[in-house]
């Protein structure tokens, strides 16, 4: 065949194995690129030549923001299945919060290692009206398939692992169907597959519990990476690369002073994806004054330990998820505001009990075993203790999510509106207590209720029943 | 060590049994009957229930059944923790308290239950029957979760095991569990009735028991058979006869975590602050984990303060404490009730303090 004909050969739309080149370019979700795009409109033709994600992408494993650890752990697997010769694919799943860096892991890696790297994309709903073709599961099984041809563009001879991190909707609707198409490729493929799933808080979406069931990892002996949150000293080191990256070039872009990049480091909550589109954002908008001064109050608030993402920022930020002891925090050190005669709570209760990223019953028993410390007079204590009571009666005989969250929010909006006379002082946090049974029911020696073992006690002479002082 | 008397002298079967005559004779036609249904035995502390189901079983399958020996089970739970229990089984039955495992008890329920269900009985000879007997004790005290895998397990294995369950109270049991059993009520025995075991124990010890004193026990320990024969049990160690009365009568024994939750009253009307609530929080803590069920907790407390607070306050007390209970049947965090209770004791305590010191 000649060069030439193949020129004129078309290729339809969006082929779904994308080549290394592409998937570089997409190093963004989709929303962040139109996002983007937005901004540039709005200074149109200054920037042209400079690809702000593209320059500011990891190139080698060095500059990779992960922990070495986890690297090392990932490139070993990467390097025994590409080394083993079974005739059977490995799998491999990795997990992690959003925008930790797992994607450019693998992929920084497999250009490192000269492996090739094909991913899998959903093909849009517009296909289906043009092909007419077989359904989601049945191209998903062909991607392992087709998968063994090498790529046109591809070097040939290079190893190849395939990479799934849009899993098709139908499967996920029906992961029974997944665990056939896992058993299918299995026995049928010769690839490594490295399956990508991002932690959620939600359990309708928790696609590593719905699609990666214990029995499933165990049956197909899936290896398992779990990110973490990219550190601090890593978004930080992160950060300086790329305002070292932007001071190096030519007067494109507004620098981003100190203040800037603390703030953004402040409020990312470990997400380098996001602490990337911040800077991106404040580089490109004119007015640096009126970013700096809005950052300033996100600034003042992180020095205070709380995450406060402020005005401009506010739209490309991270829902703020808050932690154990922050949230106790807030519950139980309530601020106010007085309008006149009357107070309201300083916060948005609502927000607040969405942003708990605890199980309610658990968060209600720490509040119990602590909110005592907090109060200053008895009859707001008693108001608290009835309320908290009473949600705990929603809370164990709870018959769906939504009256568990209902309980949570008695119990939260009792204890913060009824310390009216708050102990303003450090008191250190207690885990609630676990009741366990020193005496089992069924023991040696004669079986008695723990209300009689006062008089075994005497008649044995033994203390095998506690003694009370 | 010599066998306590509570243990000696316990009927073996159930003609033997002194009390609840009737009841015995309506048991035994019962399993003279092929068809023996799931049973829900329930009744106060030291009524006689496990007494009574012992008889069933020795009814049942005959002496095999007094050939107990002590096992401990290990179950997995599904986040792969394991979990020991003890169980006393003999070659027909076996007894279990999933409450012991706490919040585990579910996987105890389904997984142990599901395993001694699965296997069949064979080579039944005599009087076997065709079935094991499962001894479930304390089903009060059973998670939610746990009462509803036990629905199913109960629907889905009768064929192979019988339930016995044993429960204090009634209301924690789920409706769905109480109308698959036979319910079967052991109510405490009388005063003379407590007396004349007292006596017949006595006689059988040769020992003489001045009537009076088997009356001062027997009204003490308010229809619990097991404390009387215990505290009979303890008087004869501590003043060696019981025949005569020397001097001064001697008071009956209280307990000591009796004695403890006086004093926690006392505590709670001493002072009503943050500081002491959180003191009689310590102390509700030291009980419960000591066993005492948060039920008689609340009682005794109840008894030991309406003693020391005002005639006027009383009704508002009571029914408080009606309210906590009630919450208290409903789940499993007890705590949490008894200390809303305190607090509000206390309010209403101080309140009445307040408005007294106002008359003046």
């Amino acid at each position: 065949m000649s060069a030439k004909k193949w020129k004129v050969f078309d290729f339809g739309p969006a082929a779904y194995i994308t080549e290394e080149v592409p998937i570089s370019k997409r190093k963004t979700k989709d929303e962040n690129v139109t996002s983007v795009k937005r901004y540039k409109f709005s200074s149109p033709g200054k920037h042209k030549s400079f690809d702000f994600f593209k320059k500011l992408a990891p190139h080698s494993p060095e500059d990779l923001m992960v922990h070495p650890k986890k690297l090392q752990e990932l490139e070993g697997w990467i390097k025994t299945v590409v080394q083993s010769n079974k005739m059977k694919p490995e799998f491999l799943l990795i997990s992690g919060p959003t925008g930790c860096g797992k994607t450019s892991a693998v992929q920084i890696l497999c250009k490192a290692l000269n492996i090739e790297l094909a991913e899998w994309t959903n093909p849009i709903d517009m296909d289906y009206d043009v092909m007419k073709g077989s359904g989601q599961v049945a191209k998903f099984m062909d991607f392992f398939s087709e998968s063994k041809y090498c790529s046109l563009f591809g070097k040939g001879n290079s190893k190849k692992i395939l990479l799934i991190k849009d899993f098709p909707n139908a499967i996920i609707r029906c992961p029974e169907e997944f665990f056939s198409v896992l058993e299918h490729i299995s026995t049928n493929s010769v690839h490594p597959v490295i399956f990508m799933c991002t932690d959620s808080t939600t359990n309708e979406i928790n696609l590593q519990r719905l699609l990666f069931p214990d029995e499933i990892m165990m049956k197909h002996c899936i290896a398992h990476i779990s990110f973490n949150l990219c550190a601090a000293t890593l978004l930080k080191k992160g950060m300086k690369r790329a305002s070292d990256i932007l001071n190096a070039c030519p007067e494109s872009f507004h620098h981003p002073t100190q203040t800037t990049i603390d703030a953004i480091l402040a409020s990312s909550m470990g997400d380098i994806r996001c602490a990337m589109n911040q800077l991106y954002l404040a580089c490109i908008i004119g007015d640096q004054n009126k970013f700096v001064t809005k950052l300033k109050e996100g600034k003042a608030g992180s020095k205070r330990g709380k995450n406060v993402s402020t005005g401009s920022i506010k739209h490309m930020a991270r829902d703020e998820a808050l932690g154990l002891f922050h949230g106790l925090g807030r519950v139980l050190n309530p601020k106010r505001k007085n309008e006149g005669i009357a107070w309201k709570l300083d916060c948005d209760l609502q927000k607040l009990v969405d942003e708990f990223s605890i199980q309610p019953a658990k968060f209600t028993s720490f509040l119990f075993e602590n909110y005592l410390k907090y109060f200053g007079a008895l009859g707001d204590a008693q108001k608290t203790a009835d309320i908290l009571s009473f949600s705990l009666g929603l809370l164990e005989n709870w018959e769906n999510h939504e009256l568990l969250l209902m309980a949570l929010w008695t119990a939260v909006s009792g204890v913060m509106i009824f310390n009216e006379h708050k102990v303003s002082k450090w008191n250190q946090i207690k885990a609630p207590r676990k009741i366990e049974r020193r005496i089992k029911s069924i023991e040696e020696g004669p079986r008695l209720h723990p209300t009689d073992g006062f008089y075994y006690n005497i008649l044995t002479k033994s203390s095998k029943y506690p003694v009370f002082k | 060590m010599s066998m306590l008397w509570v243990d000696k002298y316990r009927p073996k079967e159930l003609s033997a049994l002194d009390y609840h005559i009737q009841q015995a004779e309506e048991l035994k036609n019962l399993v003279e009957h092929s068809d023996f249904p799931h049973l829900l035995v329930y009744g106060p502390s030291g009524a006689g229930k496990k007494t009574r189901i012992m008889c069933i079983l020795k009814e049942l399958f005959g002496p095999g059944v007094e050939r107990l020996k002590m096992e401990p089970i290990t179950v997995t739970t599904p986040s792969n923790k394991k979990v020991e229990i003890m169980t006393v089984n003999s070659n027909y039955h076996i007894e279990i308290n999933p409450s012991d495992v706490g919040i585990y008890d579910r996987v105890v329920v389904m997984d142990l239950i599901k395993n001694i269900a699965q296997t069949q009985q064979i080579g039944m000879t005599g009087n076997q029957r065709d079935f094991k007997v499962v001894l479930l004790t304390e089903v009060d005290n059973l998670t939610k979760d746990a009462q509803h895998a036990l629905r199913r397990t109960m629907e889905k294995y009768s064929a192979n095991c019988r339930l016995i369950l044993c429960a204090t109270s009634l209301s924690p049991v789920i409706p769905a569990i109480q109308s698959r059993c036979l319910p079967i009520r052991v109510a405490a025995p009388s005063v003379s009735e407590i007396a004349t075991i007292l006596q017949s124990t006595c006689e059988k010890e040769d020992l003489e028991l001045r009537p009076e004193l088997a009356e001062q026990i027997a009204t003490a320990v308010n229809g619990n058979l097991r404390r009387a024969l215990l505290i009979c049990e303890v008087y004869k160690m501590e003043h060696g006869d019981l025949s005569e009365q020397v001097g001064e009568p001697l008071p009956i024994p209280e307990p000591d975590w009796k004695v403890f939750v006086v004093q926690t009253a006392s505590l709670i009307t001493s002072e009503q602050s943050i500081e002491n609530l959180m003191a009689v929080r310590e102390r509700l803590y030291e009980l419960l984990s000591n066993g005492i069920p948060p039920e008689i907790v609340l009682k005794e407390l109840l008894t030991a303060l309406l003693m020391k607070c005002d005639k006027h306050i009383i009704p508002q007390v009571l029914r408080e404490a009606a309210l906590y209970e009630y919450r208290m049947t409903q789940g499993n965090k007890h705590i949490v009730h008894l200390e809303a209770f305190v607090t509000k004791f206390m309010c209403l305590y101080q309140r009445h303090l307040k408005s007294l010191m106002q008359g003046f």
